[in-house]
Order: structure tokens, then C-alpha cells, then sequence
């Protein structure tokens, strides 16, 4: 990508609101990174609490399409961690909820919701979507779109959490890091540690950084690691598997 | 020999220390062994390190060892 320093960057940019809308991206991203989000489409399945961050963060981020996909409503249990929750979105679709809010915040953004699931997402959008994000919360769910995403070629964002710990990996095409990551027998274990806002959040953003860094296309190691996150311990751990 | 086990995630309820919160292992023992004696999930088992190094299953434990042992997260939020 092109070096060039922001404050002239900003004078190619011929609406003077685009340049501050993104100035304090530039720096971090160049404009050749900029315009290469502005011209992506993501897909973000799963819209409550990783999947309302990563909309969030991407559509501040300035990502030109975003799909996303729910069949949810917002209930009194997603208030502590689901950025949409509020209590005026209680009872109302999580992709309605989340087309609003990305209009309020980027109307160069653009916001197609889908009510339902991965599998519903037709052919003609998918062939559209650069990357996935995995904001899934059922593992079966996960491994399928993971399937569906390697037989597309896409790179699928995978993250999780469980309490005080959080998880992402960069899915690359036909690596099976999640069928890897998840034991193909007894799917069924439950995992009853609590979802906090601050691991949810914490998460949800490295899930963005990744996704950002592969939209803009910049090195992301395709060696089949996982990033485990320790908040109970402050520990970063990185493994591939 | 005594070691420190740090069972994070859905692995803590296996969590068997003694009263300085060590857990006793034979001489010799492998991860392995520990994480069978505990009745954890070895098809669960994601992360281990001893004293702050990644290893494997097979790994020998030595007197005063740390060793933390990660599961996978499953929730989306």
C-alpha cells in the first residue's frame, strides 16, 4: 500500500465530510486501506453480543456493505453485553435493531439484513461477501457455516466466549481450524460461565482488527492459529492447532 | 510430587487441591496422566503450558510444575 501521509490524503477525498468522518482512521489505516473498506461487503452472522460489536466497529470503520444475519429478537437477558439491547429495542429484531443503529452511525454504510440464518443467505449475496464473521453461540451452527465458507473460499472470523475467556482464530478456506478447535463427539457439553460485557467487547474487537487487516490486505498468518484470551489472569495466549 | 494446577473455563470444577492448593501426581507423571486423574476431557483440552511454556499431552511434570490447562469458549455473547 501506498505511504502517504494523512493531511494530504485528506485533500484527494472529494467530500469534505468523508474526510472527516474518517480521519482518525488514517494513520492507522492509508487511504488505499480506507477505499478498500468502503468497497468491502462483510457477512456478520449473529447478532447479539460478539455480532452487535464487530457491526458496530466495522461500520464506524467505515466497511461499505454489511450484511447481517439474525432470526432473533432482543430479549431482557442481552442487556448486559448486546450493545443493541436497550430498552427501547426489547422485542424487536436484532437485524432491524442493528440496520438502524449502522444507518445512524455511517449512511455510507450500507445495512442488508437478513431474518434467519447462514443458510438463507442467498447464493448472489454470497458471492459478493469478501470475509464472515462467526458471532455464532451453538457449535454445530458454527462448524456448518465454517463448511459453507470453505466451499465459497471465504475466510471466516471466528470468536467466542465463555466468562472471564475469550477465543478467535482466522478461519482460511478448507483449514478446519474450527472442526479442530471443537470436538467432533459430545457437541452436547454445556457451558454455563456467563457472557460479561467486557469479555464480549474485548473479544468482538480483535475479531474486527483481523477482519480489518484482511480487508485491507495485510499479512494475517494462515497457520491454523487460535488466540486464546485470559481476563481472569491478563494472558494473551497464542496457539496453532 | 506436587504441582499447580490452573484448570481455566469449564475445566475449574475438576479443580482437586490440596490444603496449600497444590495437587499430588505420581513421580514421572505426564500431563496426561494429571489431566485423566482430574476426569477432564482430553478431546477438550486446547492449551497447556508449564511455567509459561506451550506443551503437549505427553509432557513430563516435575516437582513445583505450574500448569494451566485451556478448554475451547462456545458462546457468541
Amino acid at each position: 500500500m501506498r505511504e502517504i501521509e494523512p493531511e494530504m490524503e485528506m485533500a484527494e477525498w472529494a467530500d469534505p465530510r468523508m474526510a472527516a468522518r474518517y480521519r482518525r482512521n488514517l494513520g492507522t489505516l492509508n487511504l488505499e486501506g480506507q477505499g478498500r473498506l468502503l468497497a468491502s461487503h462483510t457477512l456478520v452472522v449473529g447478532l447479539g453480543g460478539l455480532g452487535g460489536h464487530v457491526v458496530e466497529q466495522l461500520a464506524r470503520s467505515g466497511v461499505g456493505q454489511i450484511t447481517g444475519v439474525d432470526p432473533d429478537v432482543f430479549d431482557e437477558t442481552n442487556l448486559n453485553r448486546q450493545l443493541l439491547a436497550t430498552t427501547v429495542s426489547l422485542r424487536r429484531r436484532k437485524v432491524e435493531v442493528a440496520q438502524e443503529r449502522v444507518n445512524l452511525l455511517n449512511p455510507a454504510c450500507a445495512f442488508t439484513t437478513i431474518v434467519g440464518r447462514h443458510r438463507d443467505v442467498p447464493e448472489t449475496l454470497w458471492a459478493t461477501v469478501d470475509i464472515a464473521f462467526d458471532c455464532l453461540d451453538s457449535v454445530a451452527d458454527r462448524l456448518d457455516l465454517a463448511g459453507v465458507c470453505a466451499r465459497t473460499s471465504r475466510v471466516l472470523v471466528h470468536g467466542a466466549v465463555a466468562g472471564w475467556y475469550g477465543q478467535v482464530a482466522v478461519v482460511w478456506p478448507r483449514q478446519d481450524v474450527l472442526a479442530a478447535l471443537y470436538p467432533q463427539t459430545g457437541l452436547g457439553w454445556e457451558q454455563d460461565l456467563g457472557a460479561p460485557p467486557f469479555t464480549v467487547a474485548l473479544t468482538a474487537s480483535l475479531m474486527v482488527a483481523q477482519g480489518i487487516k484482511l480487508l485491507i490486505g495485510a499479512p494475517v498468518p494462515c497457520d491454523r492459529r487460535v488466540e486464546f484470551l485470559d481476563l481472569w489472569e491478563g494472558r494473551w495466549l497464542t496457539t496453532t492447532l | 510430587m506436587r504441582v499447580k494446577v490452573k484448570l481455566l473455563s469449564v475445566f475449574a470444577k475438576h479443580a482437586r487441591e490440596d490444603a496449600d492448593g497444590l495437587t499430588a501426581v505420581p513421580e514421572g507423571a505426564t500431563v496426561r496422566d494429571l489431566a485423566e486423574n482430574l476426569g477432564l476431557p482430553l478431546d477438550l483440552i486446547r492449551i497447556i503450558t508449564i511455567n509459561g511454556h506451550q506443551v503437549y499431552l505427553d509432557e513430563r511434570l516435575a516437582e513445583g510444575d505450574c500448569v494451566y490447562l485451556y478448554p475451547p469458549a462456545l458462546g457468541g455473547g
